[in-house]
């Protein structure tokens, strides 16, 4: 295209497909050509968007984390946060560099939480939220409501460490994470859990009534 | 279809007897009526269970306000 240097010459991303994305990454990243990226209004009152990635490592950073986003959406927080990891090394040019930290702590608590090393979640929790904290003027109104959700998580676990009613919590715990794996097609993980939730209530009325059994 | 069968009897006891998994979603009427089971338990203790599973409840990410934040 005549009298346009590459870099004001744009692809427009407008399929979700991670394998089109990935491939038009590729694509503007090779002949330094400007990916432009669509980010749909949120909520009443909030501003469409359009995302301009020049730098060839932000293209690539926009694909690996789109992928990071997919791998912890799925349950898969080990692979997310050696993605956001990764991203937070190689990455120099990212604006939001700090968030990528926060996710990748995020990542690795979820992965204890979800194995039930409840207080090496809560530890990892409450970095990822003092790290969140210095930033949070950078990441506007949806950091804090992400935030907000991030201080929900760690009162529940911070209830299953200290409060007397401990077991009662582990029950809705492993509840959902039965639902988790059910989500994962894990169905007899699923099932397991399940089980264990109705033995863990039995467990909770019996200490009621003064008979203690071992949680374990 | 779901087979389990769930009593709760006079003194609070919970028995659940032939189960038996044959699809998913099998699996997820076993999980709501656990649910159920716990929603009873929370009630007697005085404890609002919704509350308690929103705040268990793992965070997923909202891929377009992270790329607003990060890369805009």
């Amino acid at each position: 295209m005549e009298g346009f240097t590459e870099s004001q010459i744009g692809i427009g991303l407008t399929s979700t497909r991670e394998s089109t994305i990935a491939i038009l990454g590729i694509f503007s990243g090779l002949f330094g050509l400007c990916l432009l990226y669509y980010i749909p209004p949120r909520g009443e009152g909030g501003e469409e968007k359009v995302l301009a990635l020049v730098d060839p490592d932000d293209i690539w950073g926009f694909i690996e984390f789109r992928n990071g986003i997919t791998n912890f959406n799925s349950l898969e927080f080990e692979r997310a946060m050696e993605i956001f990891g990764k991203l937070q090394e190689k990455a120099t040019s990212i604006k939001g560099k700090r968030i990528l930290d926060v996710l990748a702590l995020l990542s690795k608590a979820y992965l204890y939480w979800d194995s039930f090393r409840y207080e090496e979640a809560w530890r990892k929790l409450n970095q990822c939220i003092a790290r969140l904290q210095e930033c949070l003027v950078e990441c506007g109104a949806e950091g804090r409501d992400f935030f907000e959700s991030l201080k929900k998580n760690v009162d529940f676990l911070e209830s299953i460490r200290s409060d007397d009613k401990s077991k009662l919590f582990i029950t809705v715990d492993l509840w959902l994470n039965g639902m988790r794996r059910y989500y994962q097609k894990k169905c007899v993980d699923a099932i397991i859990r399940f089980y264990r939730t109705l033995e863990l209530c039995a467990q909770y009325r019996l200490t009621k009534r003064g008979i203690n059994t071992p949680l374990q | 279809m779901a087979l389990s069968r769930l009593m709760h009897s006079r003194n609070n006891c919970i028995l659940v007897h032939g189960f038996n998994v044959t699809s998913d979603h099998t699996v997820l009427e076993f999980a709501k009526e656990v649910e159920a089971i716990l929603e009873v338990l929370f009630t007697t203790e005085n404890v609002n269970y919704t509350d308690i599973k929103t705040k268990a409840t793992i965070i997923t990410l909202d891929r377009d306000t992270l790329n607003h934040i990060i890369f805009g």
